[in-house]
């Protein structure tokens, strides 16, 4: 995946004012008092993209959130994509995507993943978060352990591959 | 003070040093980039080292620029790059450079501390492409003016292989043992072998036991990155630290050669340069080597125009920048059912020979190779199957993670790139570098010829996967829809005739009696696949031969 340009991020902002709506929108009532933070909301995200398991731990707990809010304050296309995309996750959460239950936040990301157009707003900002947050969360230590991998490729190597025979 | 004076530490520069400190020449080597430290540059041992490439240094990357490339084609749109996840890679309907474009390491050992190392020597015939096949030129010597270079190379790098490679001579090689097989390399082979296709070991600058001081490789997948143990043959490691030992050469690291000035009659008299604050230095020397790569040098020799040379210097045929040849390029990538654990081992440790002869490709003339590519594809670590291969997300993608890590194989092909009118180096005419000097710019263009040939590769490879039992190519990326070269060759190319060359067989210029050229802008042909690092070093020892008289 390149780098965001401005040009995909004005073109995602501008269409997602006449997306149709998310499926999950379909019932319920929006939650003026909410108001999350941008970092809150994708800690959410990311835990669900990558949840606890028996093998490794959900990606926040390994600071994934933290790292990707970090890689935005250092790009800023990738800033104002996730500060949209997290408000638009909201605004199509009833008003608050942190509260919603598990069920309906996976319904919404499918739909995002699944759905959206890749050059609007809600697939854009999903192809983006996921892109990065799996990046950072299988460079991580207990990630890799999670897949039977117990090393980086060096001090070790790989010394039994000389001993074959071809 | 200087004997002779080398601009640029890649293959050849180092080559040449080494040569020349040899016989005993005092040698003042000028390098744009930084030096690497592999015990530290390198981050290998860390749990992040997925994310970044080749490290980055202050100077380690030069500018140029691309002239628009061609549009894409309907006909052609099996060619383009795509993966299962993202759909086709390329987003416009033009060809575009994929990154950097032209992927390449300013520093003390250039490209080859990047570089997978492997380590082949020509095919005789793709020596002669005009003479025997209509097409390109000839080079003004043959394989065997260069198999004592070849041999002596391979012995100072310590390369592991095979000599039963057809249409080489190795009479007198002395290579280390070849590496056994990865995982990726035995699934392949079983493929291969299934079209009747031969796969052997791939002869690499990597040692397979200890030599010259230098530990065996580890088997840790990640040549690209840097070799942080010193175990393959980058020519920090090999040439440079031979050269050092003889207290001859001094290098000097972060200089940017700015001109070459001449005598008005035969000689250059003086190497301009400049270091990143903008001060300038100039050096002067009986002899001066070009080694600064086929699009560095190119630029040098134009910018140095002046009155004694209008055109760019050693530009009396107006080849200079002509005849660019590139990195035509394909990989397959699948994911096996075997149990097996793709990210160990050798990259590109086998190869297929089979159709690198210039005629061994059924209607088209330019031959090709096909090797173990899963390393130089950058499947070596989870990150990159989670971006690239695996799709989903949540529970359900971790599960297929744990299934699916550590089977992708990729076969890759490199082809015949030959010269046409569309393709050279020129002088960008508004973009310039920190010192006010104009860039490179690329023009690149891939007629229906070089197209023809990338097709036969791109089936080929995922003829191979599927006979060796992968369903689905789930990722493939090629030179079609994306400019991504690691070789390029052919922009001051050599030959006998100084109306249609820059230099002679030695890369000596053939106007300017102590000006020389030691990389791969002199070939004349890329030759069918092959890398062409083990030549760019033969050529740079010989002309160092050469040399030891002529200083003397």
């Amino acid at each position: 995946m390149k780098p965001l340009s401005r040009r995909q991020l004005l073109v995602a902002t501008v269409y997602s004012a006449i997306l149709p709506a998310p499926q999950i929108l379909s019932a319920g009532t929006i939650n003026k008092q909410a108001s999350n933070h941008p970092q809150e909301i994708l800690t959410a995200m990311v835990d669900m993209i990558l949840p606890a398991d028996q093998h490794s731990p959900a990606a926040s707990q390994l600071g994934v959130n933290k790292a990707l809010w970090q890689l935005a304050e250092r790009n800023l296309n990738l800033k104002k994509l996730l500060i949209k995309g997290c408000r638009w996750l909201d605004k199509e959460s009833f008003g608050n995507f942190i509260t919603l239950p598990d069920n309906q936040k996976i319904e919404l990301l499918r739909w995002m993943d699944e759905r959206a157009s890749p050059k609007r707003l809600p697939g854009l900002f999903f192809r983006q978060v996921r892109y990065h947050s799996v990046g950072l969360y299988y460079a991580t230590e207990q990630a890799q352990k999670g897949l039977g991998l117990h090393q980086s490729p060096q001090p070790m190597g790989y010394p039994e591959i000389g001993l074959r025979d071809n | 003070m200087y004997d002779v004076i080398i601009v640029g530490s890649g293959a050849g520069g180092s080559a040449a040093a080494y040569g020349l400190t040899q016989a005993g020449h005092k040698v003042l080597l000028l390098e744009a980039g930084p030096r690497f430290n592999p015990a530290t540059d390198y981050p290998l041992t860390n749990s992040d080292w997925e994310l970044s490439l080749f490290p980055e240094k202050k100077g380690s990357q030069g500018k140029y620029t691309f002239a628009p490339m061609q549009k894409l084609e309907a006909r052609w749109q099996h060619l383009r790059s795509k993966n299962s996840l993202n759909g086709y890679l390329s987003p416009g309907d033009s060809r575009i450079p994929s990154g950097i474009g032209y992927h390449h390491v300013r520093g003390i050992g250039g490209s080859t501390l990047h570089f997978t190392g492997e380590s082949h020597r020509l095919h005789q015939q793709s020596m002669k492409m005009h003479s025997l096949f209509g097409v390109a030129a000839d080079w003004p010597l043959t394989y065997h003016n260069l198999m004592p270079y070849y041999n002596q190379a391979e012995k100072l790098i310590g390369v592991a292989g095979i000599t039963n490679i057809s249409g080489r001579d190795y009479n007198g090689s002395s290579l280390l043992p070849p590496h056994p097989f990865s995982d990726t390399s035995r699934i392949l082979q079983r493929g291969a072998e299934k079209l009747g296709m031969h796969w052997q070991a791939n002869n690499r600058a990597a040692l397979s036991q200890a030599y010259d001081g230098r530990p065996a490789c580890n088997y840790c997948h990640n040549c690209n990155r840097g070799c942080p143990r010193g175990d393959k043959g980058s020519a920090d490691v090999t040439f440079i630290r031979q050269a050092e030992l003889t207290g001859k050469l001094q290098i000097k690291t972060r200089l940017s050669v700015l001109k070459l000035e001449n005598d008005g009659n035969s000689k250059i008299s003086g190497v301009l340069c400049a270091d990143s604050s903008g001060q300038r230095f100039s050096f002067s020397a009986p002899i001066v080597i070009l080694a600064c790569g086929a699009l560095e040098t190119p630029r040098l020799l134009l910018n140095s125009a002046d009155a004694n040379s209008l055109e760019g210097l050693a530009n009396e045929s107006g080849q200079v920048g002509k005849n660019f040849m590139e990195t035509l390029s394909w990989t397959s990538t699948g994911l096996s059912n075997d149990s097996v654990q793709t990210f160990k081992g050798l990259p590109a440790d086998g190869i297929c020979w089979d159709f690198n002869a210039p005629d061994s490709v059924p209607h088209i003339i330019g031959g090709c190779r096909f090797s173990s590519t899963t390393a130089e594809a950058d499947l070596s670590g989870p990150v990159n199957y989670a971006r690239r291969l695996v799709k989903g997300w949540g529970a359900e993608f971790k599960d297929t993670m744990r299934q699916q890590f550590g089977h992708a194989i990729t076969v890759g092909a490199i082809g015949e790139s030959l010269p046409n009118d569309r393709s050279f180096i020129a002088l960008d005419a508004t973009a310039k570098d920190e010192h006010g000097l104009p860039l490179a710019r690329i023009n690149s263009y891939l007629p229906e010829t070089e197209l023809r040939r990338l097709e036969f590769m791109a089936k080929r490879c995922n003829s191979i996967l599927h006979a060796a039992g992968m369903t689905e190519v789930i990722e493939s990326y090629g030179s079609y829809d994306f400019f991504s070269s690691t070789h390029v060759f052919g922009t001051c190319r050599m030959g006998n005739d100084s109306n249609t060359s820059v230099t002679n067989s030695y890369g000596q210029s053939h106007r300017w009696n102590n000006l020389y050229i030691c990389d791969a802008s002199i070939f004349p042909s890329s030759g069918g696949g092959e890398s062409p690092s083990l030549t760019i070093e033969a050529l740079a020892l010989r002309m160092a031969n050469s040399l030891k008289h002529l200083v003397e």
